[in-house]
């Protein structure tokens, strides 16, 4: 493609062209990223043997489940889609920052707070209105 | 006429005009809604300028091929920077179409060049002013994104899908443990050294530029500018910030400067398994915004398009 290739592919009627083309996958836009399998496949060599890794994790946070896919890659380190551009050592503090990043999907905790959580005290600085467990 | 593309900082003009456009596309209805897009609730329209938002996300869903989940098509793979080369392109275009001038050139921010202050130099760094694109907070509150002006409309969730909101933008400038301040000069260089441009077994855990400059091994570089800005730049809806661009034609820009000085070289090669589909050098690119195929091929001499006013140092 040349230049006025693109710009006439910049075109707002061209553009809604490309849009109508592509209409069937469109509609996948609101559906949750890796859903179906929620398995991490690890495969590596050694030795001439081949080994193959099959992870699945189970997640819930306050008690609900958290049902995201998680990759593990080979040396351990996990990844999953809502935070793409990072991974992380643990499990733990994947969920630790999914929690921080989208805070609309966790709901405060109705439950009496953990008393060794020191972060439910001191980290954020604010009150806490369920932390009386009333 | 070829744009040119010019630091943010170089002059008030660039970043006027680039603020301009982006408001101009927000505002812009095309006709596709939320519903198009399988997105619950209530239906609305949805503005030009996040119809590169979906687009991203899209892409980023799209595992390539679906029997893993590490490479998609637009990231931890080889396609990296010429989808990503597309995209800006596609969306320089629309900043010139809504601008009524071919010679306005995206900006790009210097991240590194703001990597050798200090931290607190880097949060306070001039971009984030009221004469740059605003600062941090939960919602932005200054600059021409802040909250009255610029709204969020379309958010990830932490399950990775789609929704509809109703925000200011967010933004944690250096907040992150993971990345309390921006890549060095020094790396910037390191990964300009860096060859071939990509390594089997073409994913994260590949060795080459590629990988070194999407940030995955080791963390760093494009990936760490994310996380240092955090807020809309975490999830895979990050375009939602104006800021998304100015760090993707950063990170084009140091890919331009790699082609300049190692030539303009891409693998893998078409005969490569087809198990790569959507990297290889002449696979169409993924994309729903433009009809006509694209591929890697045709991102390594953009010339025609646009250049730099100044390509990184290798020294």
């Amino acid at each position: 493609m040349d230049y006025s290739d693109f710009v006439g592919a910049a075109q707002p009627e061209e553009i809604r062209k490309a849009l109508a083309a592509n209409a069937e996958q469109m509609a996948s836009a609101g559906r949750a990223h890796g859903s179906g399998d929620f398995s991490s496949m690890r495969y590596a060599s050694y030795k001439g043997h081949q080994i193959m890794v099959r992870t699945t994790y189970e997640i819930t946070v306050d008690g609900r489940p958290f049902a995201i896919h998680v990759i593990v890659d080979n040396s351990g380190r996990v990844h999953y889609h809502g935070l793409p551009t990072r991974d992380f050592p643990s499990l733990i503090g994947l969920v630790q920052k999914a929690i921080d990043m989208f805070p609309e999907d966790f709901p405060e905790p109705v439950s009496e707070p953990d008393p060794d959580d020191a972060s439910h005290h001191h980290g954020h600085g604010h009150e806490h209105p369920h932390d009386s467990g009333k | 006429m070829a744009a040119l593309r010019r630091n943010v900082l170089a002059d008030p003009a660039v970043r006027d005009a680039y603020v301009t456009g982006v408001l101009s596309l927000k505002s812009e209805f095309l006709g596709p809604t939320t519903s198009d897009f399988g997105i619950p609730g209530t239906v609305e329209q949805v503005s030009t300028y996040d119809l590169f938002t979906v687009w991203h996300h899209l892409a980023m869903g799209r595992m390539t091929p679906p029997t893993q989940n590490d490479r998609n098509a637009a990231h931890s793979g080889p396609v990296f920077l010429p989808w990503h080369r597309l995209m800006l392109l596609l969306f320089e275009l629309q900043i010139q179409r809504v601008l009524s001038d071919a010679t306005v050139g995206l900006p790009y921010w210097d991240w590194a060049a703001d990597g050798a202050l200090p931290p607190s130099g880097q949060v306070g760094s001039a971009l984030w002013q009221n004469s740059g694109i605003g600062g941090t907070g939960r919602p932005v509150a200054n600059g021409p994104f802040r909250a009255s002006v610029f709204r969020v409309r379309i958010e990830s969730n932490a399950f990775a899908a789609l929704r509809t909101t109703d925000r200011g933008l967010n933004r944690d400038l250096g907040a992150d443990p993971d990345a309390p301040s921006l890549p060095t000069p020094a790396s910037e260089v390191d990964t300009l050294g860096q060859s071939p441009y990509d390594t089997a077994p073409w994913s994260r855990a590949s060795l080459g530029f590629r990988n070194r400059l999407e940030g995955w091994l080791p963390f760093g570089m494009h990936n760490q500018v994310h996380v240092w800005i955090g807020g809309d730049m975490g999830p895979a809806t990050s375009p939602n910030d104006p800021v998304f661009y100015l760090n993707h034609c950063n990170v084009d820009r140091i890919w331009e400067g790699w082609l300049v000085n190692q030539g303009r070289t891409y693998v893998p090669s078409q005969s490569e398994s087809a198990q790569l589909a959507m990297h290889r050098l002449n696979d169409p690119m993924y994309s729903i915004l433009i009809s006509q195929p694209t591929t890697p091929a045709e991102m390594l001499d953009v010339s025609q398009f646009y250049t730099y006013d100044l390509l990184p140092s290798t020294a």
